[in-house]
């Protein structure tokens, strides 16, 4: 029930700014409309007249229309309370927040109360201290015993509750429920509903605040219990698995499955796992959201704040985003990286470059050698931050990897190009087939620092195999000949060692070219190989042959040339550090003759002792913990300095270097860029017919598909906007605020 | 209010009639409570529940001392503080009737006694040895095979096996079952025919053992 007073408050302000917008949750920069807003909001604030009352004879103010619960929280006074949630309308239904007011007979429940100026207010008379206690030994009597085996121990509001009224179980009699062995489990919300209060939080939250309204208190055999419409699973009802149900339970009734979620990282972070892989970070759920309502250009706007080289990654980024999506344990992972795709082409506004932040001139230079992924997004956000900026690339173009690594037909090089030519913008300085082979070279040119981003662009073999064939050749190498159009000849079979994704670009840039017979050997099974289920099921349609869990064990040469390989089954292997083990398969020696033996088995930097620095696993770089190398003011940063991974993580890896680099430089590091303003999500969202089965779409046909596959979102972010409930150990409550005479 | 059951679903203990004992009705207006509540408030829900289980315990002979101190307690919140008037009302009339009846509460409480021999932990059935014709009805009615006999035998209910369902008193065709309260009647041990159990034999069982309880020793 909202009280006459609450709804006048509402009125009264007139605007569309929830509560926790005011201050707290605010971002730095705000746009000058939303301004006026919160001016306004603000200004009310003081109009609108504030109550003065009385709790435990402390003397507090609080804004008329307020329940007297929130009221006493707020001020640092605790008042115990069970059912009471602040994002929930108050129902007074666990007793545990009745209090005492002077003048008035009987006690209240102090979250159904609105505060009035001058009421006296005792929270701890003996009838309300005795009414609280019989509350909370009435709802002990149904809940087992076994705290320390429950996995909400010490994170439980009940065993709190207990805590701090010294309620063990007691002179009740024990009851036990039947109907509380009903709701099952699924894979993501576990149920132990016999440790269930009945607080009616979950059904609440589900109804009032997401509209989704599938739990309900049902009755049975003259018992009520917390479950669904005539108690099918979850899974089977329109539930959006969004965990509010989860966030709100006060015990551990209902709780997530363990290993949904990493658990390491803030607590806002773990409970968006798609938005915790990202390497950058990236707001994926708000993008998400803002593609299924086809607003694409505030879409990439989101992207934009994280990543730079948006619509390239929306073709190969490594999305390991979606291995994290919690969608996965109902059916599929959204499509991310389609989505992105989606969002980037289609955004006809580009609002994001409105909300660039570009410093003034800083008077000082970087070098960075090496334009690709990461050196092309540190050297940007430099460039925006005030410096003057110029890139070494020993390619007649930028782009690393992007550029000379990614097979064309995964990638066109117009992406690229448009993309580096996005952030030249900023007034980037290419100098373009300058290979920089050591530091001395830039010395006498006056930069304030510089940056080592030249990738990990050399071949790594087995040991046994680091040897001068003709016909053999490093992925990286035969990559960047084909996009060249440099390769040799390969003649009629090529055989590919290595079943990761290089391995796959090789293979099938080879089927392309009209090779008969390409094969992968790979030591993998199928089902352990570490390339995209994708590129498998292509190369698979294309005609390539993929040998899993095999080893090569010999090269048959002829000559200074390679003419076939011995292979070996096995069942596994691991890698010791006397190096590879392998548990061979018995008499399942076999001969594969080939024309072309490519190694994609690795790849590592081509840096050597003599450019200056401090070196690593031989041609590592060597940094400390703000990626600075053993020379001062010199940084690296990307796969020179962790070897390959992905291109994401190298923007990460060049955004990082960037902060630090400018913090070097005296700056105050921080590149964080809003080009979305944040409106607060819409937490009620209500059902969608058959939501968890819907299937997962690969490839977008058209807007429908990417609204299609946006609403299967689970929408994991909406969670964290629902508000904690503070413990009474919580430090809020060591000093009342309260207000003088 | 949040409940929209109200207190004109309990039957009235003023037309409970004169056979009626206080702490049965009690129960099972609690029990009519408890089934009625919508879950919502702690003191219907669980209040209920618990004030019924006590009142069962006592109807059960499994009664503790503290017992009428306990239901005090909890009707009085239940009565001032439930959300609905439903439970309001059914504590409020349980706790009248526990003070206007307190003795007969105590005794059954602290003796594990009822005047009217309703409440179930307070009296053992036998069959009536004067009137039983071995009919054998009784014996095949039983759920728990309580009941000793056979053709033309008097039969006999063994009580620590009874659970008093109360069946064979339904299908007795001579109304020979009988309940027994503190006054235990003289039954033979074991089934004999009928017409040879009279006030001269059964030497052991003779003159209306008078089985004494107190407090609450078992």
């Amino acid at each position: 029930m909202v009280s006459r007073a609450n709804k006048l408050h509402q009125v009264t302000l007139g605007v569309k700014v929830g509560r926790n917008n005011i201050s707290e949750r605010r971002e730095d920069r705000v746009h000058a409309n939303t301004f006026t807003a919160i001016c306004t909001v603000r200004c009310m604030d003081i109009i609108m007249s504030k109550v003065r009352l009385e709790i435990d004879g402390y003397k507090i103010e609080a804004d008329e229309g307020k329940n007297l619960l929130r009221a006493a929280l707020d001020a640092g006074i605790y008042i115990p309370h069970l059912c009471y949630h602040p994002d929930l309308t108050p129902l007074g239904n666990c007793k545990l927040c009745g209090v005492e007011l002077q003048g008035e007979p009987n006690i209240v429940q102090s979250c159904e109360t609105i505060v009035k100026e001058g009421m006296v207010v005792n929270t701890k008379s003996e009838a309300a201290n005795k009414l609280r206690m019989t509350a909370l030994e009435l709802m002990l009597a149904s809940h087992p015993k076994d705290c320390t085996s429950c996995d909400k121990y010490l994170n439980c509001e009940l065993q709190a509750l207990m805590q701090y009224m010294g309620v063990a179980h007691s002179r009740l009699r024990e009851v036990e429920k039947e109907n509380t062995k009903i709701a099952v489990s699924d894979r993501l919300i576990k149920k132990e509903m016999y440790r269930c209060i009945q607080c009616g939080r979950c059904v609440r939250v589900c109804e009032e605040v997401r509209g989704v309204g599938v739990l309900k208190i049902n009755k049975k055999d003259g018992e009520t219990y917390i479950s669904t419409k005539d108690d099918v699973p979850l899974i089977d009802t329109e539930c959006r698995f969004c965990g509010a149900c989860v966030e709100v339970c006060p015990t551990g009734a209902i709780q997530d499955v363990k290993g949904i979620f990493p658990t390491e990282g803030s607590r806002n972070m773990t409970l968006v796992p798609c938005k915790y892989h990202c390497p950058a970070h990236t707001d994926i759920p708000l993008y998400v959201r803002l593609v299924k309502e086809g607003k694409y250009s505030d879409a990439v706007a989101v992207i934009r704040e994280k990543l730079t080289f948006p619509h390239s990654l929306g073709h190969i980024c490594s999305h390991v985003c979606e291995s994290g999506c919690k969608r996965t344990y109902i059916n599929e992972p959204i499509a991310i990286r389609e989505i992105k795709k989606f969002a980037v082409e289609n955004d006809k506004d580009q609002t994001w470059r409105q909300g660039v932040l570009r410093g003034e001139a800083k008077g000082k230079k970087v070098a960075i050698v090496g334009g690709g992924a990461a050196g092309m997004t540190a050297a940007y956000y430099l460039a925006k931050k005030g410096y003057g900026v110029e890139v070494y690339e020993r390619q007649p173009v930028p782009g690393g990897m992007l550029s000379f690594g990614i097979p064309k037909y995964r990638l066109p090089q117009q992406i690229v190009d448009e993309e580096i030519e996005i952030l030249k913008e900023e007034g980037i300085k290419v100098h373009a087939n300058s290979n920089i082979q050591s530091l001395e070279e830039l010395k006498d040119k006056g930069y304030d620092a510089v940056l080592l981003t030249v990738g990990a662009g050399k071949g790594k073999r087995p040991p046994a195999f680091d040897k001068g064939w003709s016909n053999a050749m490093d992925a990286v190498d035969f990559c960047r000949k084909a996009i060249e159009g440099t390769l040799p000849e390969l003649g009629k079979t090529v055989t590919v060692y290595g079943g990761g994704n290089v391995g796959f670009d090789c293979a099938r840039t080879a089927k392309k070219l009209g090779i008969k017979q390409v094969f992968i050997v790979c030591m993998e099974a199928r089902e352990q190989m570490l390339a995209d289920q994708e590129e498998i099921s292509c190369g698979l349609e294309e005609g390539i042959e993929i040998l899993n869990s095999r080893s090569i064990v010999k090269i048959e040469e002829e000559g200074n040339a390679i003419s076939a390989l011995s292979l070996i089954g096995i069942k596994s292997f691991k890698f010791t550090k006397d190096g590879l083990e392998l548990e061979p398969v018995e008499g399942s020696e076999e001969i594969l003759k080939t024309d072309t033996l490519v190694f994609a088995t690795g790849q590592q930097p081509d840096l050597k002792a003599s450019f200056g620095i401090e070196l690593v696993r031989n041609s590592f770089a060597k940094v400390d913990q703000s990626l600075q190398t053993s020379e001062k003011g010199v940084f690296a940063a990307g796969d020179v300095v962790y070897g390959t991974k992905s291109v994401v993580e190298a923007i990460a890896s060049g955004r990082q270097a960037a902060i630090n680099i400018d913090k070097y430089l005296g700056g105050d590091g921080n590149i964080e860029e809003t080009l979305y303003e944040r409106r607060k999500p819409e937490a009620n969202i209500g059902t969608v017919e058959l939501f968890s089965e819907l299937e997962r779409i690969d490839r977008f046909k058209d807007a429908g598909d990417a609204t299609a596959e946006s609403l299967r979102c689970l929408q994991c972010d909406l969670r964290t906007e629902l508000q904690k409930v503070k413990y009474w150990v919580d430090p809020h409550f060591k000093t009342v605020k309260g207000v003088s005479e | 209010m949040i409940c929209d059951k109200d207190s004109k679903i309990f039957t009235k203990w003023e037309e409970a009639g004169k056979e009626a004992c206080v702490v049965d009705y009690c129960m099972n207006l609690m029990g009519t409570a408890k089934n009625e509540s919508c879950g919502k408030c702690v003191l219907c829900r669980e209040g209920t529940w618990q004030v019924y289980q006590i009142m069962r315990d006592i109807t059960e002979g499994k009664a503790e001392s503290e017992d009428f101190e306990l239901l005090a307690d909890l009707l009085g919140q239940i009565q001032n503080y439930a959300s609905c008037e439903m439970s309001r009302n059914a504590a409020a009339v349980c706790m009248e009737l526990l003070k206007s009846h307190e003795e007969e509460w105590d005794m059954h409480i602290r003796r594990k006694r009822c005047t009217n021999l309703v409440c179930k932990g307070t009296y053992t059935l036998y069959v009536d040895p004067d009137i039983c014709d071995g009919c054998g009805q009784c014996l095949k009615s039983c759920p728990q095979e309580a009941i000793d006999g056979g053709d033309g035998l008097i039969h006999v209910i063994r009580t620590d096996q009874c659970n008093k369902s109360m069946v064979c008193v339904s299908v007795c065709p001579k109304a020979a079952i009988k309940k027994a309260g503190a006054v235990k009647p003289k039954i033979p041990g074991e089934p004999v025919p009928v017409g040879s159990f009279g006030a001269s034999e059964g030497s052991g069982e003779g003159g209306g053992r008078r089985r004494r309880r107190r407090g609450d020793v078992e």
